[in-house]
Parts: C-alpha cells; sequence; structure tokens
C-alpha cells in the first residue's frame, strides 16, 4: 500500500513525515474554522467527549497553595483569579468587561444616584439595574470559574439532553458570537438613558443642526430634526425589540397551545384547528395587518397585539406534528395508563419533549416579527412619532436618502445586525437541538 | 412667441367682472381665482409677455416630448368623472373651457367661445361659440354638446365633483347650432366663472352612457377632447401620454407629445429628474429644492401658490373652547422656525384665512405673532400652571395633553406635528402626534371626532369663507372645529353678494381679522410651489394658477430636441 | 394522483370562501370609506351622499356582502371604486407585471441559490463556503426595502448604472428589438435582486444542508469509488436527492412573490399586483381588495398543492392516494 510507504520527497509542511493517513485525527481545534462547521466536523469524524467534560473541568487540580490567591483575587478584581492560573484570554477579558462596566457607573454616577433617590422615570430605573445586574454577572462569572477551578470535581455522571445540547450550542463560534453582540444589543438597549448621548426627541436650532454627516459630535449624524441618530437607534432599539419579543412570546405560547391542543385530542378539535390554521395562513398578512390596524388606532400595544395575533400559524403546525408523533409513544401511553389529566399529560410529558422545534421557531420569529414591524413603519402604519423605532427611522430617512445617507442606513444596519443575530441562534439552536445531527 | 392665448383684448360689452377659470387645469377650473373687479372692469385684458423667450435663443420649433414625474395615477380621463390631481392634469389638455382666464386676473378671454354677453337684466349669459372647433375624432363641436354636457355636469347620478356650483344655473338652451344660452336663478358676482366651470364633453360619444354608468364607460380610459393634446395611451400604474392635436383651434401646440410617468417613491423621481429620464416634477417636497436649485440642468420655480396648512382645535373639546388658550398656542408655535426647518424657506407665515394671491387678502390685519412669554402669560391667566411639577401645565387636576392628527401619508404634516409637539413641550404643553391613513383622517374630521388636527387646504379661487367658516356648514360641511360667530356669517353673506370691490375688500377684511382673532385654526404657512423642469424647453410660463399655464406654447429649439 | 389533486382543489374551495367573508367584514368595519378622496369644499356632502348610493355603500352589510358574493360566484369581481374601471381589468394590467418580476426574481432564487449552495458544499469548510455562509445570513436577515432603497441609492444615484423605477425607458417604443429587451432587463434587474436576494441566501443554506447530508450517503461514495468525476457525482447523484426539499420551496415561494413584493414594488415604481392592493386598501377601494387577496389566497392553496405535487414527482417513494 503506498500509504504505508515514506513520505516520497520533500513532503509538504502538513504532512511531513506523517503517514497520509493519519491526517485525519489531527487536533481539530487548531483548525480556523467557523464554528458552525466545526461541530459538523465534529459529527463526522470525531466521536465529541460527551462525558469527558470540558477543558477546564478536565484539568487536573492544581496547587492548593494558590487557591486562595486566585479567590481574593478574583473577589477584587474579577478575571484577575484567571490570570493566576494561565487562563489569560478569558482573564483578560473579564477584566475588559469589568472595567467597561465600572467606568459607566463612574460617569453616568450623577444618574445613579439621581435614580436612586427616586427622581427619575422607569427607564432610568431599568437601567440601573441593568448596570448593576450586567456588574454582579460579571463578578460571578469569574467568581464560578475560580471556584469551578478549585473546587467542584469534575463530573463524570451522565448528561441530560439539555446539557448536551447545550454543548453543542457553544460549540458553535458563528453561535457564540451571534450571542455576544445579542447580548451586547440588549445591554446597550437596556441602558439606554446611559448610553445615548442625546435625548433623542430633543429638537434645538433646527436649521443649524439637521443633516449633520457623522462626525465625532454625532457619530451617525442628525435627522432632519437635529436629533441625534445614534441616539434614536438606541431608544429605537427598545421599540423594536420588544416588539420581536412580546409579539413572538404571544404568537409562540398561543401556538404551542393550539397546536398541542390539536394533536393531543386529534378528531375534531385537530379538524378544526388546521383548518383555521389554513385559513388564516391563506391570508394576505398584510392586508390583514393594514385592515386591523385601521380598525384601532396605530399604537405600540395594537402592533404588538396584531403581529402575536397573526403569527402563531406556522408553530401550531409544528407543535401538532410533534404531539401527533409523541402521543402513540409508550411513555405517553404509561401516564394515560395511570389515570393522569390531560392538562398533566399535555404539559408536563408531552411539552417538554417537543420544546425543541419551540425554541427555534422563536428565535427565528424574532428576527422576522422585527422585520414586519419595519415593514408597517414603512408604510407609516407603526409606532408613532416622535418616538423612535428602527423601521420608522428607515422609513423617515427614505425621503432624505440623497442628501442624507446616515438616517437610513445606520438604523436599516442595526435591524439587519440583530436579525443576523437571532437567525444565528435560531440556526445553532436547531443544529444543536436535532436529535438526527448527534452523534 | 404669442400664438395660442387668443385675443388679448375682452371680448364683447361689459361683462361681469369675474372672470371663469383660471386655465388649464380643471381644478384650478373649480377652484378659481377670485377675480374680483372693479366694478367697472370690463376691461382691457393684458397679456403678459411669456417670461422665458430669452433673445438670441433660437426660433420657436415644433417637435420633442415632455416626460413629467408624479407619484400619483391617474383614475379617469372623462371631464365628468375623475378626481385624482393628476387626472385633472391630464384633462386639462385634452378638454378645453368656454372661456379662460387671464394671467393678470382680473379679464378673461375666449376658449372655445369666440364672444359672449349678458343680458340687460344680467340673469343670462349667452356665449357664441367657435365654429373652428372640432372634436379630436373630426366631429365639430356644436351648441348641442355644450347643453348636453352642462345637463351631465348638473346631474346628480353623475355626481359631478363640482356640481353645487352650477345650482344657480336654471336652464341651457341652444339658440342655434353656435349659440348657447344659460338662465340664472339671481344675479350674483360669479355668474361667468360657475357658466364655464364645466368644460364641455363630447355629446356624440357619451349620450348613450347611462348617468350611473358614466363613471365605469370606457371612454374614460380612452377620451376625446377638443384641447391642444390628444390622448394617445394610458397604461395603469405607469403612464399616461398625450400628443398634439394638430387640428387645435389655434394651431398644434409645439411639442409633439407629453407623457406623464407614474412613479410612487420621491427618491426614484427625484433620482429620474437629475438623470434627465424625466424632464418634469410639479409640487416637488421642499427637502430637494435646494439640491435642485442648483442642478445646472433644470429650471426651479418657487412661488407662492393656494397650498396652505394649519393646526385645527376643536372647539367642541374643553382644551380648546376658550379662545385664550388657543391664542396661547398660536402664539408658541414659531411658524417661521417650522418654514426655515421643514420647508427650507420655501414659504410664507399665513395670518389670514385667504392666501396672499386672492384678492380680497389683507395684508394689514394684526397678526398674532411667536411669543412663548405672552403665550405662557394667557395660560396662567386661563389657569393652567404646572402644579405638580411634572413639566406639564394643568388645570383641575388634568393635564394639558392632547392627541394632535395628521394623515401618515404626508410627511411634511408628520414632520411638522413633531416638531409642534417640541415647540409645545417647552410650554409644558404635551400634544401626541398621531399619524393615521387619509381615509380615516378625513373620517374622523367629518365626524368632529378629534381635539386637534394638522391639515391643508388647497384654497379656492372664488373669494368666500362660507364652507370653512360660517355656523352654516358646521353640521354637514367643512367647519368641523364647529367655529360659530354670528358677526362672521353675516360679514360672509355681506361679502359674497358685494359687487363693488372696495366695499368687498372691507368687509373680508373685517372677517379676517375676526377669524383670525379667534384662532380656530392655528394657520401655519402658505406653501410655495416647487417645480423643475429641464432647461431645454423655453417659453415657459408658471404661476399661480398651476406649471402648466402655457404648456401649448413651451417649445424646444430644434438643437437641443432629444425624443 | 389526479384524485389526490382533484380532493385538494375541493378541500380549497370553502377555505377560499372562508377567507374572502372574513376579509369581507374586517375590510368594511375598518373606519374611512371610499369616497373620503372627496373631502373637499369643492364637493357637496350630498354629491358624497349620492356616491355612497351609487356604489350601495348605503345597504346593510348583509346585503353588500350577499351582493358581493352572488356576483363573485358568476365571474364578476366588480368595478373599482377609485379607478373607474372593472376589476378585472385592472388585474389583466397588474398581473402580467407581477408574474415576469416574479418568475425573474424566481430565476435569481434559485439560480444563485443552488449555485452558491453547491459550490459551498463542494468546497465544505473552505473560505468560500466561510464567506458565503456570513454573507448570506446578512442578506437573509435584511428588510427587503431597505436592501431595495441601498440599491437605489448606489446603483441609479451615485453610479447612475440601472434605473432607478419603471419597467421601461420614455424611449422604449422608438428602440430596436434588442434595445427593447436590453432595455428592460436593465429596469428588472434592480427590482428583482431586491425581492429575489433573501430567499436566494434562505435557498443556498438549505441547498448546502441537504447536498452535505446526501454527499455522506453510501451511493455517494460508491460512484465516487466507480471512479466518476466530482461534478458529475454532484450534478447526476447527489443533487437530485438533495433537490427534494428545496423543490418543495418553489411552491411555497410562490405566494410570497406574488404577495410579498409590495414594498419593492413600490420603491421600483413596479406595477403589479402589489401595488395595486396597497393602493386599493389606503383608497378602501373594497372590490379590488376583495379580488386581490383571493387571488393571493389562491396562489397560497395553489403554492401548496403544487410543492406537494412536486415533492412526489421528485421523490418517487411518496405517493398520495
Amino acid at each position: 500500500m503506498i500509504d504505508l510507504e515514506p513520505e516520497i520527497g520533500t513532503g509538504g509542511p502538513a504532512g511531513a513525515g506523517v503517514p497520509a493517513r493519519q491526517r485525519p485525527l489531527e487536533p481539530e481545534g487548531d483548525a480556523p474554522d467557523v464554528g458552525l462547521i466545526r461541530s459538523e466536523a465534529a459529527l463526522l469524524n470525531l466521536p465529541e467527549p460527551l462525558l469527558a467534560g470540558d477543558e477546564p473541568d478536565a484539568a487536573p487540580a492544581p496547587a492548593a497553595g494558590r487557591k486562595p490567591a486566585a479567590i481574593v483575587a478574583s473577589a477584587l478584581l474579577p478575571g484577575a483569579g484567571h490570570l493566576f492560573y494561565g487562563r489569560f484570554v478569558t482573564g483578560l477579558w473579564i477584566l475588559f468587561f469589568w472595567g467597561v462596566g465600572l467606568a459607566l457607573a463612574l460617569q453616568v454616577r450623577g444618574d445613579l444616584s439621581a435614580t436612586l433617590k427616586g427622581d427619575r422615570p422607569l427607564d432610568h430605573w431599568i437601567a440601573a439595574g441593568s448596570l448593576f445586574a450586567y456588574l454582579a454577572a460579571v463578578w460571578g462569572k469569574a467568581m464560578a470559574d475560580v471556584a469551578v477551578r478549585y473546587a467542584r470535581p469534575p463530573r463524570t455522571a451522565g448528561i441530560s439532553e439539555w446539557a448536551v445540547a447545550g454543548r453543542r450550542f457553544r460549540k458553535n463560534r458563528l453561535a457564540m458570537i451571534g450571542l455576544a453582540i445579542m447580548t451586547f444589543i440588549y445591554l446597550v438597549t437596556l441602558m439606554g438613558p446611559y448610553l445615548a448621548p442625546y435625548d433623542p426627541n430633543a429638537q434645538d436650532d433646527i436649521v443649524r443642526t439637521r443633516y449633520l454627516a457623522p462626525a465625532a459630535e454625532h457619530p451617525m449624524g442628525t435627522d432632519k430634526f437635529g436629533r441625534d441618530v445614534l441616539s434614536r437607534v438606541i431608544y429605537g432599539a427598545r421599540i423594536s425589540l420588544s416588539i420581536g419579543f412580546i409579539a413572538v412570546a404571544i404568537s409562540v405560547t398561543l401556538g404551542t397551545l393550539i397546536g398541542a391542543v390539536a394533536g393531543y385530542f386529534g378528531k375534531w378539535v385537530d379538524n378544526l384547528a388546521m383548518r383555521l390554521v389554513d385559513l388564516l395562513i391563506s391570508f394576505p398578512r398584510l392586508v390583514l395587518l393594514l385592515a386591523i390596524i385601521a380598525l384601532f388606532q396605530p399604537s405600540i400595544f395594537l402592533i404588538i397585539a396584531v403581529l402575536g395575533l397573526t403569527g402563531w400559524m406556522g408553530t401550531s403546525r409544528i407543535v401538532r406534528g410533534q404531539f401527533l408523533a409523541l402521543r402513540e409513544q409508550e411513555f405517553v401511553q404509561a401516564t394515560k395508563a395511570l389515570g393522569y389529566g390531560s392538562a398533566r399529560i399535555i404539559f408536563r410529558h408531552i411539552l417538554p419533549n417537543s420544546m425543541a422545534p419551540i425554541i427555534v421557531v422563536a428565535t427565528l420569529g424574532i428576527g422576522n416579527t422585527i422585520l414586519t414591524e419595519a415593514a408597517l413603519s414603512f408604510l407609516g402604519l407603526g409606532v408613532q412619532p416622535p418616538t423612535a423605532s428602527w423601521g420608522s427611522m428607515v422609513s423617515d430617512g427614505k425621503d432624505a436618502l440623497i442628501n442624507a445617507w446616515w438616517i437610513a442606513t445606520f438604523p436599516g444596519l442595526a435591524i439587519v445586525l440583530t436579525v443576523v443575530c437571532f437567525n444565528l441562534l435560531g440556526d445553532a439552536a436547531r443544529d444543536a437541538l436535532d436529535p438526527r445531527l448527534r452523534s | 412667441m404669442t400664438r395660442g392665448r387668443g385675443p388679448t383684448t375682452e371680448p364683447g360689452g361689459c361683462l361681469l367682472p369675474l372672470a371663469p377659470s383660471p386655465r388649464s387645469s380643471p381644478t384650478r377650473r373649480l377652484q378659481l381665482l377670485p377675480i374680483l373687479l372693479l366694478a367697472l372692469a370690463c376691461g382691457k385684458a393684458e397679456r403678459e409677455q411669456p417670461t422665458t423667450t430669452p433673445a438670441g435663443e433660437a426660433a420657436p420649433a415644433d417637435g420633442d416630448r415632455l416626460i413629467i414625474g408624479t407619484t400619483a395615477d391617474v383614475d379617469a380621463l372623462n371631464y365628468l368623472t375623475l378626481t385624482t390631481l393628476t387626472a385633472q392634469e391630464v384633462a386639462g389638455e385634452l378638454f378645453w373651457p368656454l372661456a379662460e382666464i387671464n394671467p393678470d386676473l382680473l379679464t378673461f378671454h375666449p376658449g372655445l367661445a369666440d364672444s359672449w354677453e349678458f343680458s340687460p337684466d344680467s340673469l343670462s349669459l349667452t356665449f357664441h361659440l367657435n365654429p373652428r372647433i372640432t372634436w379630436h375624432d373630426g366631429v365639430p363641436l356644436r351648441a348641442d354638446d355644450v347643453v348636453w354636457s352642462m345637463g351631465a355636469c348638473k346631474d346628480e347620478k353623475i355626481a359631478w365633483s363640482s356640481i353645487r356650483w352650477l345650482d344657480r344655473i336654471k336652464n341651457v338652451t341652444a339658440v342655434d347650432s353656435l349659440t348657447v344660452r344659460m338662465d340664472f336663478t339671481e344675479r350674483y358676482p360669479y355668474q361667468l366663472m360657475d357658466a364655464s366651470v364645466c368644460r364641455p364633453t363630447p355629446k356624440h360619444l357619451l349620450e348613450k352612457i347611462k348617468p350611473e354608468e358614466m363613471r365605469n364607460a370606457a371612454f374614460n380610459q380612452n377620451p376625446v377632447g377638443d384641447g391642444p393634446f390628444k390622448f394617445k395611451s394610458w397604461t395603469a400604474q405607469q403612464s399616461v401620454e398625450l400628443v398634439a392635436n394638430e387640428s387645435f383651434f389655434r394651431g398644434r401646440p409645439h411639442l409633439d407629445g407629453v407623457v406623464w410617468r407614474i412613479i410612487p417613491e420621491w427618491t426614484s423621481l427625484i433620482t429620474q429628474l437629475s438623470n434627465g429620464d424625466i424632464d418634469l416634477v410639479t409640487g416637488i417636497q421642499p427637502t430637494f429644492y435646494k439640491q435642485l436649485a442648483e442642478d445646472p440642468d433644470l429650471q426651479v420655480y418657487s412661488a407662492p401658490g393656494r397650498r396652505y396648512v394649519y393646526v385645527a382645535w376643536n372647539l367642541r373639546d374643553p382644551l380648546f373652547g376658550d379662545r385664550n388658550v388657543r391664542r396661547a398656542l398660536t402664539m408658541a408655535i414659531d411658524r417661521q422656525a417650522l418654514i426655515d426647518a421643514l420647508l427650507y424657506g420655501q414659504a410664507k407665515v399665513m395670518n389670514s384665512p385667504f392666501p396672499e394671491i386672492l384678492w380680497a387678502y389683507d395684508p394689514n390685519i394684526k397678526a398674532i405673532s411667536y411669543d412663548p412669554e405672552g403665550a405662557r402669560k394667557l395660560l396662567e391667566q386661563a389657569g393652567w400652571k404646572d402644579t405638580d411639577g411634572d413639566g406639564i401645565l394643568d388645570k383641575d387636576g388634568k393635564p394639558f395633553r392632547f392627541e394632535m392628527l395628521t394623515n401618515a401619508d404626508n410627511t411634511l404634516r408628520v414632520d411638522i406635528t413633531v416638531a409642534i409637539q417640541s415647540q409645545l413641550k417647552k410650554l409644558g404643553i404635551d400634544a401626541r402626534p398621531r399619524g393615521m391613513e387619509f381615509v380615516v383622517f378625513t373620517q374622523k374630521l367629518q365626524n368632529k371626532d378629534f381635539q386637534a388636527a394638522v391639515a391643508g387646504w388647497n384654497s379656492q379661487i372664488k373669494v368666500d369663507l362660507t364652507d370653512l367658516w360660517s355656523s352654516k356648514s358646521i353640521p354637514d360641511k367643512f367647519n368641523f372645529i364647529s367655529y360659530a360667530s354670528p358677526v362672521v356669517d353675516s360679514l360672509i353673506d355681506a361679502g359674497i353678494a358685494e359687487f363693488d370691490t372696495q366695499r368687498a375688500k372691507q368687509i373680508w377684511s373685517e372677517a379676517q381679522q375676526i377669524v383670525a382673532d379667534d384662532a380656530g385654526y392655528s394657520f401655519l404657512f402658505e406653501q410655495f410651489d416647487i417645480n423643475a423642469l429641464s432647461k431645454r424647453f423655453k417659453n415657459v410660463e408658471m404661476n399661480s394658477y398651476g406649471w402648466d399655464y402655457n404648456l401649448p406654447e413651451w417649445y424646444v429649439p430644434k438643437g437641443e430636441q432629444k425624443y | 394522483m389526479l384524485t389526490f389533486i382533484l380532493k385538494r382543489l375541493l378541500q380549497a374551495i370553502p377555505l377560499l370562501l372562508g377567507v374572502a367573508t372574513i376579509l369581507f367584514v374586517v375590510l368594511h368595519l375598518a373606519p374611512g370609506d371610499p369616497t373620503s378622496f372627496y373631502f373637499n369644499p369643492d364637493v357637496d356632502p350630498q354629491v358624497i351622499q349620492l356616491m355612497r348610493k351609487n356604489l350601495g355603500l348605503d345597504q346593510p352589510l348583509h346585503v353588500q356582502y350577499w351582493r358581493w358574493l352572488t356576483s363573485f360566484l358568476r365571474g364578476d369581481f366588480g368595478s373599482s371604486f377609485a379607478q373607474h374601471r372593472p376589476v378585472i381589468e385592472i388585474l389583466k394590467d397588474a398581473i402580467p407585471n407581477t408574474l415576469l418580476l416574479s418568475s425573474v426574481s424566481m430565476v435569481v432564487i434559485f439560480v444563485l441559490g443552488l449555485l452558491i449552495g453547491t459550490i459551498q458544499a463542494v468546497r465544505q469548510y473552505s473560505l468560500a463556503d466561510n464567506l458565503a455562509t456570513v454573507i448570506s445570513f446578512f442578506f437573509y436577515s435584511m428588510p427587503g426595502f431597505w436592501f431595495a432603497l441601498m440599491l437605489v441609492l448606489l446603483f441609479s444615484y451615485k453610479f447612475q448604472l440601472f434605473p432607478a423605477s419603471q419597467m421601461t425607458s420614455v424611449n422604449y417604443e422608438y428602440l430596436s428589438v434588442p434595445a427593447k429587451l436590453w432595455d428592460r432587463l436593465q429596469h428588472i434587474l434592480l427590482p428583482a435582486v431586491a425581492l429575489g436576494i433573501g430567499e436566494a441566501a434562505g435557498i443556498a443554506r438549505y441547498a448546502r444542508g441537504g447536498l452535505l447530508e446526501v454527499i455522506r450517503q453510501d451511493y455517494i461514495r460508491t460512484a465516487r469509488a466507480k471512479g466518476l468525476s466530482e461534478w458529475k457525482v454532484i450534478f447526476k447523484h447527489a443533487m437530485r436527492n438533495a433537490l427534494i426539499p428545496i423543490v418543495t420551496l418553489f411552491g411555497l415561494t410562490i405566494p410570497f412573490l406574488m404577495g410579498g413584493a409590495v414594498l419593492i414594488e413600490t420603491i421600483f415604481a413596479w406595477p403589479g399586483m402589489g401595488r395595486v392592493i396597497v393602493t386599493a386598501i389606503f383608497q378602501r377601494d373594497y372590490p379590488v381588495v376583495m379580488a386581490t387577496a383571493f387571488l393571493f389566497a389562491v396562489f397560497v392553496v395553489l403554492g401548496n398543492l403544487i410543492a406537494d405535487v412536486l415533492y412526489a414527482l421528485v421523490d418517487p417513494r411518496i405517493r398520495y392516494d
């Protein structure tokens, strides 16, 4: 066999001196791969060390003498502890996040104390809470890492389905990037009042301040009223994100309930529910949305309600499918034999086993809903001015596109970025939760 | 080049001074200019010389086409059934009026009718038709056509949009094949205007259509008129094309054709104008003014027109029942800042219910000017103070908070609500903008189901305040703010019956002052009409009647012709 | 198969009637009225009452519904309130334009999507694959109207490469035949791309996933072992099976293209169904809204049916009885 012969010639750098057959066994981690791929690759070639635990967990316990120093250091300065035992990258990141949080807190200490004294509106409370939660999370993460490192024995017992999925998810580097950006966007949104450089609705001398191109003073320029586009993008995020989030929560809950009931009970219930789904799916959604919005007055609550109530059909079909399959399985038959009530069987036994597709649908749905809200705002029927939402900002900027490209471009980019993140997460969740893709 | 507009002196005897319609477009005709006049105004009509024929330019030449970009489609091209502005523009070139108004606003000259005269008691008006006029299909236009058209315009089943203008025309009869007599129920200043508001349509093509079928007649998509341009084609949502009428009674227009292209998105529209794909865009948003004015290939017109914008306060709402509160709100709005900020200076602050192009407009009435301090004091006197320290004025425990409606499709109006919201906020007034669909907005106004609204009117050319300010118009007409002042009511009645211009002016002046003082509307501004046209078109005269005032006389010198 | 199709079509009838009925009620309940556009001092309120009577709007809702339903079932879509012409003519004008735009988009979607997906699958983990993954995520997540605006800004305004709107140039009719074709192509490119790019990105992801799954199968290994060229393996063996799920997407894309083009058609002034329906809603032009919405529902039903039929055609394992 040629394979067994020593390499002939100079040999490329890749294979120098190594029999070709061994190459597939080279460690995966060093390749410059991108998330998704890695887990797929793993699934093709290498069984993942499911039971062995992650690298830090599996590491041998370090010398006992360094333990207190690391913990104390971490407690005082999160991330410092990591440096003690050589996890420099993680340590520096934690240090960085801690620093950013502290700097922000310092910057807005006046605001913070005013908020605590109670003379600031609700959004400042939320911002203050988020800031503290953020700092607590960074500190907690640092401490937990250190504690795990020194205290908890490596796990060797069995791992739940969810833990497996979580591990697969964490291996997906693109998804982790998406998650990081998502977290960042949410943090910025929650702490909006501290981060936005200007009042998003403030108008000054319009003629002097309008249509300023992006520059140091206004990183994203100003719009036709001289309002700061960056501040409006930050504040607009609240509307767009909450609409996406709440509307999807409504539609997924509704879809799950209807799908579950239809799938579990079958017969005429199923028939009725599915005909309803067929009916609603055949509707031109835009017509329905426009008609309903005209019926009432456009407001953020109406838009959330309408988007939520018209978006559940896909979920219910999927859930029904799951239920149809699951209800015939032995464990369900067993619970029935035990005489459990329908509600208990549905919610305690079948539903947890159908969560995977629901999570995927929900994640992807948020992105879609944000896009739909943007389209409604583009038609002038979204959130009312002067409140900013990303969609209405694009709509506002479209007439000035030629002279002031930045007004429509930045909120558009914000939409794209957010939706990309949700899609990445949804995609990764699907990969992680799909048992067929599991080795 | 003065071909086209006909004789410049007034025909016939002393006519009542009201000229009919402004020229070419039906809207304009509907909203006729106020041409009131000197009682003895049988006058001489001076025609302004065309404005843009610089010496040394190439001679007028036939040929080339004008490509107009517009955002709204045409609905019907039948003069009797059309409703959209674009349709009015197009039909204005297809159908010609009996008598045309002159640019001096005082007199008028013959159109389809060579001449006309009133009977001694002024109760009937006789038109003598030009015998050379034919419809675009070659059939001659005769008195029967005019009589039939008048009947159609008055037919309730057709529901022609200006039907009420004809209420005081009792009979229309054909004296002979070229003479038409119209009998009026009474003598009043606007007889000639009303008599020529209904443009003739071809009887031989329309008489067989049942009135209730008129709105769906095939003629609407394939009209036959008598104007300087003939219908060529209409592709829904894309374009309407007209071609020169070689046998127009004043000779063919210079241009070979006019094309309206329908482009609903402003960005695309302006892009194509800059590229030269489109030659003319009218009613341009002020945002684009500067950019277009700097374009070396375009001639840009910007002048006061008939459009004005106002904030309407619902007088039945407890917040706005108090005149001083409304005055304070008007004082609190910095209208010049709105103009500078949102209209790039292309508008003028308005103080009177009449725009300045109307003859009855009085520039000397006492205006309510921008004065936030004064507004604060007035509000305080009226009991509005910020007692709970939340930054919003309150009275009897109720905050000064209201919704300000407008139609969301109109960006300018939405912007105005946003700017006013910000200005009023500084005084502690919480105005909440609310945009809605046009159809919903108008329904709310009609039902008086609103607190405040930013809206606009396209002023009539007839000088009259009845529809908007008379208490008669509260129940089912356009006085949706429910403004009622007995003094104004009687001034209006006196004004519209007054033949003497000087006395009429005084009456209207008094009415304007009261309406302005009562601040039922906070008048904001008169918007300029902004039109941008390719420089290759010469002899262009645009004025407050419209961009198409002398369209048949436009030409493109031979060397510059493009199509 | 034929009975299956027939059965599905029969089932569709009550469904479509239900859609039409609900829509009728919702539309008529919504505030606003087709005569609102006459809100103008030039138009007497009496004239408006008259128009309402002429249009039959003064009747009670059930009478209006019955009248609409009976004429609708006879195949008469009625007359547009706003455009004063039969709805059928409006549809006749708009449908071919929408079909043109959507078929070109469809070509963009499937050719581009399959091509990119295939390249990604064949060169898995290559730079091109990773790059395409990231880029397709971006296009997939982009609001179509925003992307369209960016296209206009860049390609029409900044570089002046393509016209910003409409189907043809002003001087179209004076052009030679090849020039006409070129003119049309230029006009359709931007809207077709704006409409199709998001879907194309979706298809690319499906194609990549599907192909990768197939490539792992034993018969592909066999084909390779036989010494077939890689491209032959991919196109002759792998592609056929990977196409199955994608083909069903074809059917499901149809209604999206018919109705989803609303904003794109507005931005590019494309005179198609999307613009008809939105304008009609804003004008409360009930007959037009009803007819277009009904057609849309028909497309959804047909699209689903086509998806199922195609599924059976490409996959012999699937049988409908």
